[in-house]
């Protein structure tokens, strides 16, 4: 019985989390020809002690989300309804705009740059030896993240964010590196 | 009937001619009547900092409008010594000026000082020295002065101001020279700085 039970949960569940909002697009009907995000890669490299790779997959992550509860899955974040017209209007342009560096500021010990380059925005930030930050925010992800955001409740849905996820490009996608301790996380 | 059909034959060779005059004509236009895109900003402070930004003028653009809507919310612009003068008593002086054509507008000489706003054309010049150590140079098209004066109210019509700064073409805007420190912002038709 209680094996029937485990099967019957792991046939269910991926419905379950499809089924969790049915006005987005499914993931596997989404993007056909594109290979989408199934691993999430945690890398922690600390100042001392052992590194740790730590595969996540997607679905786990996922169903982590669709089954946290409501404070996680809605964060309120009515600050951002004023603005979401006009950051839907820098994302178009910027998708539209050619490859290049937006802001560089080089100081002795700093370095910030923002630019666009293969169908992705690139902040890198250095500060002296021990700050590195590099996060890689692909178009792709951006564009399905702006979903995420419900005008109605004026909330952040985690869900659709964590499906805009499964978009992004197989690749690096933040890269921190504070003191001696290091964390990148790779999409795959 | 013959020298009609010489006529026509003639003038539909000098439409030809003319149309490929014009369509040979077009590349060799120079860049500064291309409408420029990007807005350019250079800062540097040798040995210290170097700050470059290239912005899509389309994203300043959207930039100064959620400005007006949430940050100046209409509380109006002031310039001058102690922000006493509004946006209506620029739009009335420039009504003014805009009337008199080429004109030198302001020249103060005060020691190694040496301040002078003019007209020249469909440019309004600024020219500010000081010494030998700080140099200011600003030049503007007065289409775009016009425009962001053009609405009535307490605002600056930023927005349609850089459209037609767009349209004015690649051009500088301000270079100023402070000891060692300059800054320069020009705009340009792409986003490569020059």
């Amino acid at each position: 019985m209680k094996s029937f039970a485990i099967v019957a949960a792991a046939l269910t569940l991926p419905l379950v989390l499809l089924a969790a909002d049915p006005a987005q697009p499914s993931a596997l009907t989404a993007h056909p020809a594109q290979p989408s995000t199934s691993v999430l890669v945690v890398e922690v490299t600390p100042e001392h002690g052992p590194r740790l790779v730590i595969p996540v997959p997607y679905i786990v992550v996922r169903a982590g989300v669709a089954l946290a509860p409501r404070h996680i899955r809605q964060i309120p974040v009515p600050g951002l309804a004023p603005h979401m017209d006009d950051l839907h209007r820098a994302l178009a342009t910027l998708q539209d705009t050619p490859d290049g560096v937006f802001v560089e500021i080089e100081g002795p010990d700093e370095h910030v740059m923002v630019e666009k380059r293969d169908g992705a925005l690139r902040v890198v930030v250095l500060d002296g030896d021990h700050t590195r930050v590099q996060a890689v925010l692909p178009f792709s992800l951006l564009a399905s993240a702006r979903n995420a955001f419900d005008g109605e409740t004026t909330s952040l849905h985690t869900g659709a964010l964590v499906r805009a996820l499964r978009d992004a490009p197989r690749g690096p996608l933040v890269h921190l590196l504070d003191g001696g301790t290091e964390v990148e996380i790779r999409a795959w | 009937m013959r020298a009609r059909n010489m006529k026509g034959r003639n003038m539909a060779a000098t439409g030809l001619l003319a149309a490929s005059m014009a369509v040979f004509a077009l590349p060799a236009l120079p860049a500064e009547a291309q409408e420029a895109h990007w807005l350019h900003v250079r800062v540097e402070e040798p040995g210290e900092t170097r700050v470059s930004m290239n912005l899509p003028l389309a994203l300043v653009e959207i930039g100064l409008d959620m400005a007006d809507r949430h940050v100046m919310q209409g509380k109006g612009t002031h310039w001058g010594p102690e922000g006493k003068v509004s946006v209506a008593d620029l739009r009335r002086m420039w009504t003014e000026l805009e009337t008199v054509g080429d004109a030198d507008f302001v020249e103060i000489q005060d020691g190694d000082t040496h301040v002078h706003v003019s007209r020249r054309g469909d440019q309004v010049l600024m020219r500010i020295d000081e010494g030998l150590k700080t140099r200011i140079r600003m030049e503007m098209p007065t289409a775009v002065v016009q425009t962001m004066l053009g609405t009535e109210g307490e605002e600056l019509n930023l927005r349609d101001a850089v459209r037609e700064l767009a349209r004015s073409g690649s051009r500088d805007i301000l270079e100023v020279q402070d000891g060692e420190t300059t800054v320069r912002i020009w705009i340009g038709a792409s986003g490569e700085a020059r």
